[in-house]
């Protein structure tokens, strides 16, 4: 409705119409506003109106200005006449007026200038303005489109884990702890919902869609209204449900190109077909950031994906919850009657002892950083919002130095304005008006640098999220601009009261004269600079040495030219018909070009662990803390992989099928942990789903131990089964080929057997295995590359301040080095002179950031991969890099005042 | 000889366009006519810059008509040449043909 009367023609373009009111004289506006409308609805074609009318805007806006100080000049003449009570205000204004005044003829004067403050403070700004749309994000703001968010909660289960018997804090819920709480009268409602994916379409053509799956009533828990279309609503919720569907605005747009025709069409995703009853409004996601194309009612959804017998079973926990608390009922009483419920709910299980007693509902704010789980993203995102704030720090740092520099250039011009009688309170606010202006130059430019980086940072830091919406857009800049003020204001203040200390019968008499107190604020500022950026580069080495770490990594493996695949048929992943075409795949690949060898396994390594029990042949269970776990493969599976075999043999062709003696391969830490002091070769062991008898199985090998689930983990407890294995439960789903060549070639070969291998195949997921490797070391690569972005700059920002500081000191002292210099000193002594100044400022900088890392850095060092965070390494090579940096930032002044030619110097006198 | 208020070239082209466009004229006919004469298109700011200073000077006087709904509601302003602009339009046109005078015997001379 509103976007209809938007796109109505015949409207003028609303940003051009308000711009003209903000400039336009009050006593006219109205009427020129009606005249270009006017004119506007005569012409033709709409664009060409719209563009001859921001044409007009544009070009006003020089005359209105003027037009505007005549009408103001006017007032203020009226109104001196008027009364002398005004005369405050009347000389506020003015100062405003000459603020702008000396603003602009300050750029005129000094374009380069300007443009180092604007771009200082605009690249401190712009890291600080995408830093804070994360946090923003993350953990100020609730998802958009929530409807009074503060009375909407996430529902977790506080309990000892069922399955690894550890205290947890935990979202999911199984489908009768719904039932349970939904009785809850403290609950307006309670809604259940899912991320997952599905396929959609099927072969080449087939794609991997978003899909929330999501109780009927939780649009109305959320309070969301539907953007076209309808929600489904409780109603259509059920196992033998209405498979409808309901688009995210995003998903319409890149799939349907905003079709307004698109309800009632027919979408194929997983099983089943569903019908396209509503869009939901630009932004929605849901309770959640993550990205969704799809929502589709959740009982019938998991019906059709995986039949119903989760309506009973308090051991399936597929789903979360989140309720919207009833009107007047405070969250402790709502979590204790939900309590109550839930406990009430598993009261069999607990009398049986299979369940926590202790177990209670806790909840959590649907600001996803703010939760019981606040997640890595939280802690990394205000890392790096820390690191933006120092480096504005260092910005401002920088401008006040260069402000105060240019203060005491124009000492003279200062000193005769205040001989002329400008009060001191004037003097300041021009100076302050001054730095105002800055800022909105600054602000503008830094709004350009953070609407580049931010989709950097979102699509490295935070991947799986849905990109920002444009409901953030106005709070960004609201934070920019603020910043932005509070930044110059910070800036422009040391020189502002610097100027007030003007002494107009000492400057105009003494041109060169610089106090001494000015010359210690502008080192000191330089310290905070320098010091600063140590702290950033030091933070750059040791995310960098963390990475060099990782990469020497023995990860007892070798990802580089593995291609990993799997299918999906009609039924699903992990099914027959899948195992049968990873099968079908692994023999048809054999033997290819380009395929030194192919493989199939049950899951591989970062991509998820079975878990077995294992007893030694005298019936003892061999007990890892984590593990055992074990993996089903095919022969040739160690070779694909690059594993090695360090004792015995690994497997052969004829130990796949289900007749022959079976065998198994240990990693060494579990024969280590299976046969502490012996020797595992050779030995027999039980290998077991709980609560079968199966007979002995032999050690015929031992493996070198690899990472399985994390880059950090220390421990490998693995076991490998043949196919055929009486105790191998599960099927092989993933087929590993290994290239001759580059990994990135054989993809398209990969997927097309696949795809052709049984006829059941919809999709095909064909990756790298270097690709899951990747996503282990994202947050070591996000701080290398943050931080040394961060550092770069700052150490750019320190030394233009260094050169800049020295560069006019020489300059200050140009009289005296020129009479020196006559004197007889030698041009050296004088060079080193300068250098030497630059050398012990760099060294303090330097030592007052060490102080800083050897405060802070303990708190760097959870974030670091074998890296102490007082690396002496990395302090040494950040104290090496400075101090050349510096030397180098002040080597031209220094050259400069070894040749100072006296007579130029006299002459200019 | 009376003197004459001190015009630019462009308030001279306003004050003429408004003289000449009687009871009709608000600032964007007034704009369209200046466009029509001159082949000058002034941004309406610079106008009304102009037409506000003539006013001012009381050379033209405003009132405000009714508003209308193609110019979404808003009402137009209507200035009408005042005496004293009359006299100023003569005044020049007076000056200005002395000179002419001048120059034309020159041509004349020039030219036969």
């Amino acid at each position: 409705m509103s976007a209809a009367r938007r796109r109505r023609p015949g409207r003028p373009p609303r940003l051009a119409e308000a711009l003209l009111r903000w400039v336009l004289p009050s006593r006219l506006a109205e009427q020129m506003l009606g005249d270009l409308e006017e004119e506007y609805r005569r012409r033709v074609p709409a664009g060409r109106a719209r563009l001859w009318y921001w044409s007009q805007a544009v070009r006003s806006i020089i005359p209105a200005v003027g037009m505007k100080r005549a009408e103001h000049n006017n007032t203020r003449k009226a109104k001196a006449m008027e009364s002398r009570t005004m005369g405050r205000t009347v000389d506020r204004a003015a100062a405003v007026q000459e603020g702008m005044g000396f603003a602009l003829r300050g750029i005129r004067r000094a374009p380069g200038f300007t443009l180092l403050v604007v771009a200082t403070l605009a690249l401190g700004l712009g890291a600080n303005a995408t830093m804070f749309s994360v946090v923003d994000r993350l953990l100020l703001r609730p998802p958009d489109h929530v409807r009074q968010a503060d009375r909407v909660v996430q529902v977790y289960f506080s309990r000892l884990s069922p399955f690894t018997k550890r205290q947890e804090t935990s979202p999911a819920a199984s489908y009768p702890d719904f039932r349970d709480l939904q009785e809850v009268e403290a609950f307006e409602s309670i809604s259940g919902y899912s991320n997952t994916s599905l396929i959609m379409g099927s072969g080449t053509a087939a794609e991997r869609v978003d899909v929330q799956m999501a109780s009927g009533s939780l649009f109305d828990t959320l309070g969301v209204r539907p953007g076209m279309g309808r929600f489904f609503a409780a109603s259509d919720d059920g196992v033998e449900g209405q498979r409808l569907a309901v688009l995210s605005h995003a998903f319409w747009t890149r799939r349907f190109g905003r079709d307004p025709d698109v309800l009632g069409r027919v979408l194929r995703l997983g099983k089943a077909d569903y019908e396209i009853v509503g869009v939901a409004p630009r932004g929605f996601t849901g309770p959640t950031l993550e990205a969704v194309d799809v929502w589709l009612p959740l009982l019938t959804a998991q019906a059709v994906e995986s039949g119903s017998r989760w309506q009973d079973s308090r051991r399936w926990y597929w789903f979360r919850l989140v309720a919207r608390l009833a009107d007047g009922v405070s969250a402790p009483v709502a979590a204790q009657a939900a309590t109550a419920a839930h406990l009430r709910g598993r009261a069999d299980e607990i009398a049986r002892e299979r369940y926590d007693p202790q177990a209670g509902v806790v909840f959590g704010s649907l600001i996803p950083g703010r939760g019981p789980e606040p997640g890595q993203e939280a802690a990394v995102s205000l890392w790096l919002a820390g690191v933006a704030l120092l480096v504005l720090v260092i910005a401002c740092a920088n401008v006040a130095n260069l402000l105060l520099t240019r203060g005491i250039r124009n000492r003279r011009e200062w000193a005769v304005r205040q001989a002329l009688g400008i009060s001191a309170g004037r003097m300041v606010g021009v100076l302050l008006i001054e730095c105002l202006f800055l800022a909105l130059l600054a602000g503008a430019a830094a709004v350009a640098v953070s609407a580049w980086s931010s989709s950097l940072v979102y699509s490295t830091l935070l991947p799986h999220l849905a990109p920002e919406s444009p409901l953030a857009m106005p709070r960004i800049l609201l934070f920019t601009g603020l910043a932005a003020m509070l930044a110059t204001l910070l800036a422009g203040l040391i020189p502002a009261l610097q100027a007030l200390r003007i002494d107009p019968a000492r400057d105009l008499r003494e041109s060169r004269a610089m106090s001494a107190t000015s010359g210690r604020v502008r080192s000191g500022l330089l310290l905070v600079q320098v010091g600063m950026s140590v702290v950033l580069l030091v933070g750059a080495g040791l995310f960098l040495r963390s990475l060099m770490q990782l990469h020497q990594l023995d990860l007892g493996f070798e990802p580089q030219g593995v291609v990993l695949a799997s299918v999906e048929s009609e039924q699903g992943a992990f099914n027959d018909q899948t195992a049968q075409a990873v099968r079908e795949g692994m023999l048809r690949l054999r033997g290819a070009p380009g395929v030194s060898a192919v493989a199939v396994s049950t899951l591989t390594p970062f991509r998820g662990l079975w878990g077995v029990s294992l007893s030694r042949a005298d019936g003892q269970e061999i007990e890892v803390p984590h593990g055992p776990y074990y993996y089903v493969v095919s022969a040739d599976y160690f070779k694909a992989m690059g594993m090695r075999i360090v004792r015995g043999r690994g497997f052969a062709e004829s130990d796949m099928s289900a007749s022959a003696p079976p065998v198994t391969v240990l990693t060494q830490d579990l024969a280590q942990r299976a046969f502490p002091g012996g020797d595992a070769l050779g030995q027999c062991v039980q290998v077991d789903e709980p609560g079968e008898e199966l007979p002995c199985t032999t050690v015929v090998g031992i493996l070198a131990d690899h990472r399985s689930t994390k880059i950090e983990e220390t421990e490998s407890p693995i076991l490998y089964l043949p196919m055929g294995h009486p105790a191998a439960a599960n099927r092989p789903q993933t087929l590993v080929v290994k290239a001759s060549g580059a990994a990135a070639d054989l993809i398209p070969l990969v997927r097309r057997t696949l795809l052709d291998s049984t006829p059941e195949v919809r999709y095909a997921s064909v990756s790298q295995a270097s690709d899951s490797i990747r996503s282990q070391t994202r947050s070591w690569r996000l701080g290398a590359v943050l931080f040394t972005a961060f550092g770069a700059l700052a150490l750019v920002v320190a030394s233009l301040g260094l050169y800049a500081l020295i560069a006019f000191d020489v300059a200050q002292k140009r009289r005296e080095l020129a009479i020196r210099g006559a004197l007889g000193a030698a041009g050296k002594k004088l060079m080193l002179g300068v250098l030497r100044r630059a050398f012990v400022l760099t060294l303090m900088g330097t030592a007052v950031g060490l102080a800083a890392v050897y405060v802070f850095g303990r708190f760097l060092q959870d974030l670091l991969f074998r890296v102490q965070a007082l690396d002496p390494l990395v302090i040494g090579i950040v104290a090496v890099t400075l101090t050349a940096v510096s030397l180098a930032a002040s080597a031209a002044p220094a050259l400069r005042a070894a040749r100072v030619p006296l007579a130029e110097v006299l002459r200019a006198e | 000889m009376v003197s004459l208020p001190p015009l630019t070239e462009f308030e001279h082209m306003v004050l003429f366009v408004v003289a000449a466009l009687g009871d009709d004229a608000y600032g964007m006919r007034v704009r369209k006519r200046l466009a029509q004469r001159s082949g000058r298109d002034a941004p309406i700011a610079t106008v009304y810059a102009a037409l506000e200073r003539l006013e001012q000077r009381e050379l033209l006087s405003s009132r405000l008509g009714d508003p209308t709904p193609e110019r979404g509601g808003r009402a137009k302003r209507y200035y009408r040449i005042e005496p004293p602009g009359v006299q100023a339009l003569a005044g020049y046109r007076d000056l200005l043909s002395n000179f002419w005078r001048d120059l034309d015997r020159v041509l004349d001379r020039v030219t036969s």
